[in-house]
């Protein structure tokens, strides 16, 4: 329903300049005829840019979901029982076939607390266990890193970056994944001729009716006017001449219908550019699509049927996974603050290679300059 | 001039106000309607933990011999359950439930026949899965009610929903025992 908002706004833009122009330009007999013409334009000017808009940003979400195709149940709105045997890391991957890491690990920092590896104290970590039956190896090495770093901000990035690749080939060589496309969409031919002759017929139908003797002869006054606007009373001759008025709103009608027409042809090149952006690496099996549906019915039943966006990491007792859903789901970018530390240690990591590091040495030894 | 220009920003307030009042009233029965449907849901779980007591008290008939009050004390809180006319007494019904069957597996405690009865084990551990989910299912029936009342209650969303109807809702509590609802 995202589309309604431009609808609204456009039809409030269209609604405000038409009264305007008609204000100063046609001969307004009553209300009625202003009201029909402010209703008549505004859904004229705003329904083309508003199914472009709900046509592109439905792209772009496709887009942020990646190749996701979400036809393997129909109607899943709302999933509300916990998503059983699936990590955060997994759920991420499902979602948008990438990790993402501060998100991610403060999602896994909350299930580890959940299943009683470790405490986070503000943003000091105790881990309590290293190893368990219920964790991979990238489990392991973060666990490991937690410990002897005791605590997480935005300077371990980089030291995140093992278990990062470590987290992804797990997943991706997992049961929700494969790195061949399992389902191809083949666009039927006749949508895209339609939708290249619809507009087309409609352009030349417009120059046609542009051509014709009526609109020829009112569209001279009408260049003369806009030449010379202070030798013609327009507003006496749009009073008594109602062809050339009739003429002028048909023109204006028209220039909607192509708009209108144009908007489709317009939003299937705009989704041809975003879908030409690199391929995916990795493809969702089968059970992978209906994994990610059964996640984003439960990211709407987090969004719509909570607020847990407002909540803490205080609150994890309390909604244990469903917490844990709506970090990795881009729902709660509280406790993301909370886990990484909103404050920068205003540290500067210096990274020297190892070729400096050994050119540096052989300076400081023989006490040549580096060549 | 000016007349027209006018009557065209008064047309413009008259249908900017309209699609408020419009926005809102949806809105609001959005928001109501998510809170009824997860009141729904509570009401599932609860008739879900009611169909359970019948297999339970069979299986624990011969053991609670002495416990006879508490078996009744079940049996009456199960039939205001059912008959329930809403959510909120169901609500308060399924309230006192919860002591009497925590002593019943009390019960089991004793009896060790019982405590290794497969169907008994399996009534336990499907009578705590759904007070699980009794619990979780009210935490987010709060939390849309909450997220309704912020709703109403906001200026000047509150003059419209007054106009409209929608009232203020309660949220749904544990009873504690101090009120002496249990």
């Amino acid at each position: 329903m995202r589309w309604i908002v431009p609808l609204i706004i456009l039809g409030i833009l269209s609604a405000t300049f038409f009264p305007i122009w008609i204000a100063f330009k046609v001969p307004l007999s009553d209300i009625w005829y202003a009201l029909l013409m402010i209703v008549a334009m505004a859904l004229v000017f705003s329904i083309p840019f508003s199914m472009a808009w709900k046509a592109i940003t439905k792209q772009m979400w496709k887009k942020e979901v990646r190749y996701a195709t979400f036809d393997g149940i129909e109607g899943l709105e709302y999933y509300r029982d916990k998503l059983e045997g699936l990590s955060p890391v997994e759920i991420s991957m499902l979602t948008d076939l990438k990790i993402e890491t501060v998100k991610d690990v403060s999602a896994l920092v909350l299930q580890y607390e959940l299943k009683g590896y470790l405490h986070m104290e503000e943003n000091k970590i105790e881990v309590f266990k290293l190893d368990g039956p219920d964790l991979l190896n990238s489990d392991r090495r973060l666990l490991k890193l937690l410990d002897k770093k005791g605590r997480l901000d935005f300077t371990l990035l980089s030291a995140l970056s093992e278990w990062k690749q470590e987290a992804y080939d797990e997943v991706a060589n997992g049961k929700f994944f494969t790195d061949k496309a399992w389902k191809k969409e083949k666009k039927p031919i006749w949508k895209t001729l339609l939708a290249l002759l619809i507009p087309l017929l409609a352009l030349i139908g417009f120059i046609l009716l542009y051509n014709s003797d009526v609109f020829q002869n009112n569209g001279e006054v009408l260049a003369k006017y806009v030449d010379y606007p202070d030798e013609y009373n327009f507003i006496d001759y749009m009073k008594n001449e109602a062809e050339f008025r009739n003429t002028l709103f048909a023109i204006f009608a028209l220039f909607g219908l192509l708009i209108y027409l144009m908007a489709w042809p317009l939003v299937s090149f705009i989704k041809m550019l975003i879908g030409l952006v690199t391929k995916p690496k990795i493809y969702r099996t089968s059970l992978g699509e209906e994994m990610t549906e059964y996640i984003y019915g439960m990211k709407n039943f987090i969004h719509d049927f909570s607020s847990l966006s407002e909540k803490n990491k205080e609150y994890l007792s309390l909604w244990d996974d469903f917490l844990v859903y709506a970090v990795v789901l881009e729902e709660n970018e509280k406790i993301l603050k909370e886990i990484f530390g909103s404050r920068k240690t205003g540290k500067v990591e210096v990274k020297v290679s190892q070729s400096l590091l050994k050119d540096l040495l052989k300076l400081a030894q023989t006490g040549r300059g580096l060549s | 001039m000016i007349k027209y220009v006018l009557i065209a920003v008064i047309i413009l307030l008259i249908i900017a106000l309209a699609a408020y009042i419009v926005a809102s009233y949806n809105k609001f029965t959005v928001l109501k309607n998510r809170m009824e449907e997860q009141g729904a849901q509570i009401d599932v779980q609860l008739k879900r933990r009611v169909d359970l007591i019948p297999n339970l008290i069979e299986s624990v008939k011969e053991y609670a011999r002495y416990e006879e009050e508490t078996i009744r004390i079940i049996v009456k809180a199960r039939s205001e359950i059912i008959c329930a006319k809403d959510l909120k007494e169901s609500w308060l019904a399924d309230q006192k439930l919860e002591r009497p069957i925590k002593k019943i597996f009390a019960i089991a405690e004793k009896y060790p026949d019982l405590k290794a009865n497969k169907q008994f084990l399996n009534l336990q551990r499907e009578l705590k899965e759904t007070e699980d989910r009794i619990a979780k299912t009210r935490q987010f029936y709060n939390d849309t009610i909450l997220i309704y009342n912020n709703k109403i209650q906001v200026f000047p969303a509150n003059i419209l929903a007054g106009i409209m109807g929608f009232e203020r809702k309660d949220f749904l509590q544990r009873a504690s025992r101090e009120d002496g609802r249990i």
